[in-house]
């Protein structure tokens, strides 16, 4: 019931298609008609890479719009979940899987939209080459990415609630896309040690989606397809550790809800 | 039938809640309802008897003392389905119509549906089906409250200001369901003209977050309040507004005659 409700309410959130889908396909616009004139032209394998580079960024970003839309819903039943958790059969455990089962279909649906836009964006200016190598692989990586940023976004929150109050909830709801902007853009330019890349999952789901996406090995730099290599195993195991970990921390901390009045989070 | 080591259905013992450091909102509170008690706790506005509400339920904050819900501590207690309360905001689990809620916690509660559609059609309040809780007028969404208490089938029932800003046809339709109400209840009330429905309940008064009792709502008829000290009182309540006490039989203003403790307080101080 939980999870049908869920289900419905992020299909029907029009601030979600908005900011999740509309608002990526505008950055997908810049990147396909704006930032591609420097590319070398004729080159497949660049412009392979560089669509698939953009594809991960902005499903990260995506996926980061769904996660906070979803997690930040907690902070208006914090009564109703201290409540639930005591005087009915709703466990901690349970509704966690309900959300993140909601958080995974609308992150595969959200992660198909923008294969798609990217395609018809980036082939439209760089030609058919660009399509997708491995389409159905990013559905996969695509849902685990959803649910790690759910996992990671419920965490934020949990801390807000339980421990640092709403008033914080303004600052707080912009880590998960902060920070994947600084992931995002580090790992688009720059060189990072790779054991940086490696721990960092926001990193990780960025590169697995450039995998899935391009076919070929991931680059440690994604906008230099010539430089070191990484190792897409372990950015999956520490994609699935990051994310079995955080869901063990929410579950933990969703035991000792606080009650809060949504007030807490006026600002003035 | 409970088992014979569970003594109370509620259990509260020196229990003080406080938001703030420095403020009491409950002190030193104790409360037991035993097996088919009922309890009306009396107090006007902000005397902190929707705390007490609260922290039975474990949604307040206990500085000292201790709640034990059928035995259980309750800070521990997890899927306890025969205890409800009638707080709005415990039922705002989701952003939807309240049908869809009714839907969603019958399913939690472990009751049908029609138990909660059936009061609504009792009270005659369908049109609060396809409403959001924050769309109800401040009547409706308690009516909705009572309803998710009352639907739920509990054992025991802790009723927040119930009447609260509810029609004069449905307070009356409230009182006689909540007069046969065949389990335990503690209702805490501001309001004294309906409580007379209620003769077999224990009485409490709650003034500045310290409980006083125990009455019997049958003594009504017969407490008198007075400011000051006077001979032969039954209670003596020390406030921030004076002292007042409680005397049988005569003193500045009979309880029968009061509306409501606040006006009765305003009366007397």
């Amino acid at each position: 019931m939980l999870f049908t409700h869920y289900s419905k309410t992020l299909l029907t959130n029009r601030a979600l298609w908005g900011w999740g889908v509309l608002f990526m396909v505008f950055w997908l616009i810049i990147g396909g008609f704006v930032e591609s004139t420097g590319l070398p032209k004729g080159n497949h394998m660049v412009a392979l890479s560089y669509t698939a580079s953009w594809y991960g960024l902005i499903n990260l970003f995506s996926l980061s719009s769904l996660a906070i839309s979803i997690a930040f819903s907690l902070i208006y039943s914090t009564h109703s979940l201290a409540y639930s958790f005591r005087y009915t059969r709703l466990k901690p455990s349970s509704y966690l899987v309900n959300l993140v089962a909601s958080s995974l279909i609308m992150g595969v649906i959200l992660s198909v939209l923008m294969l798609v836009s990217t395609y018809a964006i980036f082939s439209y200016k760089l030609g058919a080459g660009v399509a997708p190598a491995n389409p159905a692989l990013t559905l996969p990586i695509a849902a685990l990415s959803g649910v790690f940023m759910y996992a990671f976004a419920t965490l934020l929150v949990l801390i807000l609630i339980n421990s640092l109050g709403l008033k914080n909830q303004s600052f707080v709801s912009f880590i998960p896309l902060l920070l994947g902007y600084v992931f995002g853009f580090l790992q688009l330019f720059l060189s990072l040690p790779s054991l940086v890349i490696y721990a960092s999952p926001l990193s990780a789901i960025q590169d697995l989606l450039y995998y899935a996406y391009s076919g070929q090995p991931v680059p440690s730099v994604l906008s230099n397809p010539s430089s070191q290599t990484l190792r897409t195993p372990y950015l999956t195991v520490s994609l699935v550790a990051w994310t079995l970990v955080l869901l063990v921390a929410d579950s933990i901390m969703l035991r000792k809800i606080k009650p809060r009045s949504i007030e807490e989070a006026r600002q003035i | 039938m409970l088992p014979a080591y569970i003594r109370f259905m509620l259990e509260v013992r020196g229990l003080t809640v406080s938001y703030r450091r420095e403020s009491k909102v409950l002190n030193r509170v104790d409360l037991t309802v035993g097996e088919g008690e009922k309890v009306a706790v009396v107090g006007p506005n902000g005397s902190g008897k929707s705390t007490l509400i609260r922290a039975a339920l474990g949604l307040a904050p206990i500085v000292e003392g201790s709640v034990r819900v059928f035995g259980s501590d309750v800070k521990l207690v997890r899927g306890e389905t025969r205890v409800s309360t009638n707080l709005p905001e415990v039922y705002r689990l989701l952003n939807c119509p309240a049908a869809e809620l009714m839907e969603v916690f019958a399913g939690l509660r472990g009751v049908d549906t029609s138990d909660y559609l059936s009061l609504v059609e009792y009270f005659g309040l369908q049109e609060i089906l396809d409403k959001r809780v924050y769309e109800m007028s401040s009547g409706q969404a308690k009516m909705f409250g009572n309803i998710m208490a009352l639907g739920s089938k509990p054992k025991l029932i802790l009723l927040d200001e119930p009447f609260e800003n509810v029609d004069q046809s449905r307070r009356i339709k409230l009182a006689n369901t909540l007069a046969g109400f065949g389990e335990e209840v503690v209702m805490v009330t501001h309001e004294f003209d309906l409580l007379r429905k209620f003769q077999d309940w224990k009485l409490y008064f709650m003034i500045e977050g310290t409980l006083y009792g125990a009455f019997s709502v049958k003594d009504l008829d017969e407490l008198y309040i007075s400011r000051g000290e006077r001979p032969g009182s039954i209670l003596t309540v020390k406030t921030s507004f004076g002292t007042l006490t409680i005397t049988r039989g005569e003193g500045d203003v009979a309880l029968k005659n009061a509306t409501s403790i606040n006006k009765l307080i305003e009366e007397v101080a």
